[in-house]
């Protein structure tokens, strides 16, 4: 096992040399000039060569990357042009943020979603399997702005039950979390309901009945196990989006978040913020695929590790 | 010993598709008898496993439907059991072995858990006691114990049979229903398999229901044959009779259709015509359009179960012996 | 051993969630801004201010938008108040003078003046502010937008209480840039560097002390209880300014009581307006009559359609600029000249932009037009440019110019008015402090937006200006500089200047919104009297 961790480490090393590449070329490519974006409108030329020259951008641009990437291996994420303080320090102040924010919208959508998505697929045609279907329609037919918007009207203006912004205290979390997890929660219950509809017409399951197993059990403690398998990919590969994606909904519930972080930065021209954000994000991508890959290797004893 | 412990009686089943209806079953008798092994023989298609699955009332309920008909287990209908019922005699009075050892075991959980459940949920053993007899129970099939921890894929699918045998032993069941256990195996696998029924059936007395298409199978371990066509039983009685005197044309043609190895060769003869289409059933006899010997009667009437002596009954208006 | 691993890996998972949810944000818990009441059943002690803008950074000397500066307005304070409309006070400063040449300033400080750390206030103080505004000149966005081109020289303290401050040149709007800089103290600057902005030690002289500032979310004060000026003594112990980016959450935190105040910049988009309907016992809607105003900028290169007069001519008068106030725009004052009402050099004499098609066409005809197609060009944070945009761009068409309409980024919009590349842009713009002359200096004598317009006199009327120290004289001026642009069409032609509306609850005074656009909720207070809004009172303020 840490033999095959150490493995994928490497990899993920060598993605994010890759990303940075990438992240440096597209925000370079995409014109603009920081200095110009923090000088006031018309300032001399003077003025923004020497701006230019203070954020160190006058100097060619292999040379730029070379010394970001330098700064890169030591820690060192960067300065920020707008912000005028390290990238670490903004990514380590707002990061936290999205983290709480994805687990807070993994705890609903799975919650709400995986049971639902078993008693669907157990009940086949039932009222409750129509229901979650409903539900799991409604779930992708919205969109994020919408529910996003309507979520603050209705439970903070109309019912005044919980805060509309911020991030101050646990109920601040809660509709920013079901706003990204009813989504989610939808795909979950299409996901589980088939999985389980699945599973449930396997010859193993028959065996099972035939031991004298009841249908609770072997719907809750059988059955699930095989119907989590496909789940449990969908939701690692939802995490990976949410931390770095949230940006509507950060914005709407101003939750600060590196999602809204990222879209300022890039507006803000603030290079070396963009690179070191996308960096992040890259590198917490593919973390959390490997810890998704592990974990599917321990649910799915016939997914072995190579 | 004549104890019928297990009766079917004019069974009929149904499965209703959206485009056609699948007639499996129709006017199964059978029974069984403490310690008695009984094989029922016949082509795929003609309501084996379905007979298998009715008996433990393990039909799929959105398709099947139980036209008329019973089934008794100690005198009580199977299908007019609640569930507590019906699970306390699954796995614990009456077990299945699976036909595909492939799909049979759940491979997310190890074949010590799939095995130590039955043990748990019928004999009330902790956690701890059913882990240890499971490990027992394999080791009585020929497998080392410490597998327990092992999930089915890393078995063989002989050895993955062989775990789907403990599990269907482990409470000593009075009857074991094996629904072709060896058809997905190959042949010296299948000698080991049906030596270890032979001793585990000895051992414990149970009553085996086995189903297959093999007769070699049967005569090895059965006392006695039902014969199945089209969802109907056609012809019953001990092993030695109904192969000796094959009654019914089908009976016939099946065991001519057995290669010989002695005597000169001959070509192999082969029962003309197909199997009934269990969504198109002839008219009459099912077997009257493949029949040679085929009456005017056969066309229009069924032919009831007739009774040749006490070993044998056939249902052929035109049985005579050795056709 | 796997089942263990996957048990271990959920008690992490849930750890990890308990635990952060925990420890976020504020220290105070629960203190969701508003909620907590006042101690004898009065409304809350605590204030929350939404602005539609993020914070960058609290260092008052860089800090380039308006979410920083309002801020860092509320700790620091500068020698002498302004209310953007050309009216100075004395603050920190009891009076001030300067020479003949206009060039050298001098300040007598007060001498009761302390910081919030206990220090008292004194000139070494101030040189240390200027001399670093001198100093690091390139690369402090403040320096080089209040004291454009090195006018900084030097400073000198004479005395305890005096300050020398000398100008490269004279300098007509000084006094707007010496309320705008903020005085940091010596010993913690000398100490700290700009570190100290980014510790969040901010130590000033102000009547708010910053608690906590965080980022995207809130800056959080607490009342300087031992602030300096006794005529300021708000009925707030504690103020909140959100940082609220998305216009419709911060109408729903109005609505359902976590905010007291709306202060988008710009105004609240009127399309949000609405929502308050049925809030009017509680919430008030104060229209502002901003002399922020919409222009568009032509590229008169010799290339361009616009080289040509009669093409300007034809594309002014072929807007219907009131209309467009009406229906999009939610109300407003259609421009006479790029100098609005309130602002120095407003010349209520000049005739409105006119609408007339058919005079439209007829320039056009005259013209050397050809069709050629003509991008107009506006960026993202230009609030409801794509609409504007669109239906001037229908009116353009029906006269037969053939246009269409691009929106970009900030960036990219910069770019293309930095280096020329446009065919005319629209954007709004503002004239801090009431006085034209250093917009116009900027953009139409030094041509920052590569329009390649000159025209001499337009220039001298706008040098002239700049150099003139005394307001009518150079009001006079302006006005001459307004009325030539008129004549030539270029290298602008201004638009409307539409109302901004915020949203205030009712008791709540004493929110500076600037006519100039600017806000500053330094003085933000409690008046259970008050029948409407009412902004703070400098000369009362600054009285003693």
């Amino acid at each position: 096992m840490l033999k095959y961790i150490g493995k994928r480490l490497l990899q993920t090393l060598l993605v994010l040399f890759i990303v940075s590449i990438f992240a440096f070329a597209l925000i370079h490519m995409a014109g603009g000039n920081p200095a110009l974006l923090l000088l006031p409108d018309g300032a001399s030329d003077e003025a923004i060569k020497a701006m230019e020259h203070e954020l160190g951008l006058d100097q060619p641009l292999y040379i730029q990357y070379i010394q970001y990437m330098i700064g890169v291996f030591q820690g060192d994420l960067g300065m920020s042009t707008a912000y005028k303080i390290p990238v670490a320090d903004i990514i380590a102040e707002r990061l936290p943020y999205s983290i709480k924010l994805t687990m807070g919208t993994v705890l609903v959508g799975c919650s709400l979603c995986i049971p639902l998505g078993i008693i669907a697929g157990s009940n086949r045609g039932k009222p409750v399997d129509f229901f979650a279907m409903f539900f799991a329609l409604l779930g992708n037919s919205m969109s994020a702005v919408w529910l996003a918007v309507l979520n603050v009207f209705v439970f903070s203006v109309w019912l005044g039950w919980l805060p509309s912004m911020g991030a101050e205290s646990f109920s601040n979390i809660i509709l920013p979390a079901l706003t990204l997890g009813y989504p989610m929660a939808a795909e979950i219950t299409r996901v589980g309901r088939s999985g389980m509809i699945d599973t449930l017409s396997e010859d193993y399951i028959t065996a099972t009945y035939a031991k004298g197993i009841s249908r609770r059990v072997v719907n809750w403690k059988y059955a699930f196990k095989n119907a989590l398998i496909p789940i449990i990919t969908l939701v690692g590969m939802s995490i990976g989006s949410y931390l770095a994606g949230a940006v509507v909904v950060e914005t709407v519930f101003a939750w600060p978040g590196i999602g809204q972080l990222t879209n300022q930065a890039v507006g803000n021209r603030d290079y070396q913020l963009v690179q070191s954000l996308l960096l992040v994000s890259a590198a917490l991508f593919t973390l959390i695929n490997l810890v998704v890959d592990i974990i599917n290797s321990l649910v799915d004893p016939r997914v072995s590790l190579e | 010993m004549d104890e019928k412990i297990l009766e079917i009686e004019d069974l009929v089943v149904e499965y209703k598709t959206e485009r056609a209806t699948v007639h499996a079953l129709n006017g199964v008798d059978l029974s069984l008898s403490k310690g008695e092994s009984l094989g029922l023989v016949g082509e795929s298609g003609a309501g084996k496993t379905t007979t298998a699955l009715s008996i433990l009332n393990l039909l799929p309920e959105a398709s099947a439907v139980i036209k008329s008909g019973d089934i008794r287990y100690h005198g009580k209908s199977v299908f007019r059991m609640n569930d507590k019922e019906l699970q306390s005699m699954r796995g614990g009075k009456i077990s299945m072995i699976f036909q595909n050892p492939l799909t049979a075991l759940n491979p997310v959980f190890t074949v010590g858990e799939q095995i130590a459940v039955v043990l748990r949920v019928h004999q009330g053993m902790s956690r701890k006691a059913a882990s240890e007899r499971a490990k027992e129970l394999l080791e009585m099939v020929g497998i080392a114990g410490y597998r327990i921890k092992d999930y089915p894929h890393q078995f063989s699918g002989g050895m993955r049979q062989r775990v789907g045998i403990a599990a269907g032993l482990a409470c000593n069941p009075e009857v074991l229903i094996a629904d072709e256990p060896t058809t997905a195996l190959d042949v010296t696998i299948q000698a080991q398999i049906l030596e270890l029924m032979k001793e585990l059936q000895t051992k414990y007395d149970t009553s085996l229901l086995m189903i297959t298409h093999n007769l070699g199978i049967i005569s090895e371990l059965c006392q006695k044959v039902a014969v199945m066509y089209a969802g109907r039983i056609i012809e019953y009685g001990t092993v030695r009779e109904v192969f000796k005197h094959p009654m019914h044309p089908y009976t016939a043609g099946l065991l001519n259709a057995l290669p010989k190895l002695e005597g000169p060769r001959e070509r192999l003869v082969a029962i003309p015509g197909r199997v009934a289409d269990p969504q198109d059933l002839p008219d009459g006899c099912r077997f009257h359009p493949r029949c040679e010997g085929c009456q005017a009667r056969c066309k229009e009437e069924i032919p009831p179960m007739v009774r040749v002596n006490d070993d044998h009954y056939v249902a052929c208006f035109g049985a005579k012996e050795g056709i | 051993m796997k089942k263990r691993m996957l048990s271990a890996l959920s008690l992490l998972m849930a750890v990890l969630m308990l635990t952060s949810c925990g420890s976020s944000g504020s220290p105070t818990e629960g203190e969701e801004g508003g909620s907590s009441a006042g101690a004898e059943g009065g409304p809350s002690k605590t204030v929350n201010i939404a602005i539609s803008e993020n914070c960058i950074t609290l260092d008052p000397h860089n800090a380039n938008n308006q979410g920083s500066l309002i801020v860092s307005d509320c700790v620091y304070e500068p020698l002498i108040q302004t209310d953007n409309e050309g009216g100075y006070y004395p603050w920190l400063a009891t009076d001030w003078e300067y020479d003949e040449t206009g060039t050298v300033w001098t300040f007598h400080l007060r001498d009761d003046v302390r910081f919030n750390n206990g220090e008292a206030l004194t000139s070494a103080d101030v040189v240390c502010t200027y001399q670093r505004l001198i100093d690091e000149y390139d690369s402090l966005c403040r320096a080089v937008e209040l004291f454009p081109d090195h006018l900084l020289q030097s400073v000198e303290a004479p005395d305890e209480h005096t300050v020398v401050i000398t100008l490269a040149r004279p300098y007509s709007v000084a006094l707007f840039s010496f309320a705008k800089t903020m005085i940091i103290p010596k010993s913690v600057y000398e100490a700290e560097g700009a570190d100290m902005f980014y510790q969040q030690n901010l130590v000033a002289t102000g009547p708010w002390k910053l608690e906590e500032w965080v980022d995207g979310q809130y800056a959080h004060y607490t009342k300087n209880e031992d602030y300096w000026n006794p005529n300021y003594d708000s009925y707030y112990e504690e103020l909140y300014v959100r940082h609220v980016l998305e216009s419709s959450t911060a109408v729903a935190g109005h609505l359902s009581g976590d905010l007291n105040a709306n202060l988008t910049t710009g105004g609240i988009n009127p399309d949000m307006l609405a929502l308050y309907n049925g809030s009017e016992d509680r919430i008030e809607i104060i229209p502002v009559e901003v002399f922020s105003y919409y222009y568009m900028g032509f590229q008169c290169g010799e290339d361009s359609p616009f080289a040509d007069i009669n093409v300007r001519k034809a594309f002014e008068c072929a807007i219907d600029r009131q209309s467009i106030l009406d229906s999009i725009m939610g109300g407003g004052v259609v421009c006479k000249s790029v100098i609005p009402k309130g602002v120095l050099g407003y010349d209520e004499n000049l005739p409105d932009y006119e609408y007339d098609p058919e005079l439209a066409k007829e320039y056009l005809a005259k013209s050397s037009y050809n069709g050629e197609e003509i991008v107009l060009s506006s960026n993202t944070s230009t609030a409801k440019a794509e609409e504007q945009l669109l239906a001037i761009s229908g009116m353009l068409n029906e006269v037969g110019f053939n246009t269409s309409v691009s929106i970009v980024e900030n960036a990219t919009l910069l770019d293309m008015r930095t280096t020329g590349d446009y065919d005319v842009f629209m954007v709004i713009t503002m004239h801090g402090g009431g006085d034209p002359g250093s917009i116009m200096n900027m953009r139409i004598v030094q041509d920052a937006h590569s329009s390649d317009f000159v025209d001499e006199e337009l220039n001298n009327y706008i040098l002239s200006g700049l150099q003139t120290i005394d307001a009518d004289e150079r009001a006079e001026y302006y006005k001459k500089a307004a009325e030539r642009l008129r004549e030539v069409s270029a290298p602008h032609t201004a638009l409307y200047s539409p109302y901004a509306n915020y949203a205030i609850d009712y008791g709540v005074v004493g929110l500076d919104l600037y006519k100039d656009g600017m806000l500053d909720v330094t003085f933000v207070d409690y008046d259970p009297d008050a029948t409407t809004f009412r902004g703070p009172d400098y000369a009362a303020l600054s009285s003693f």
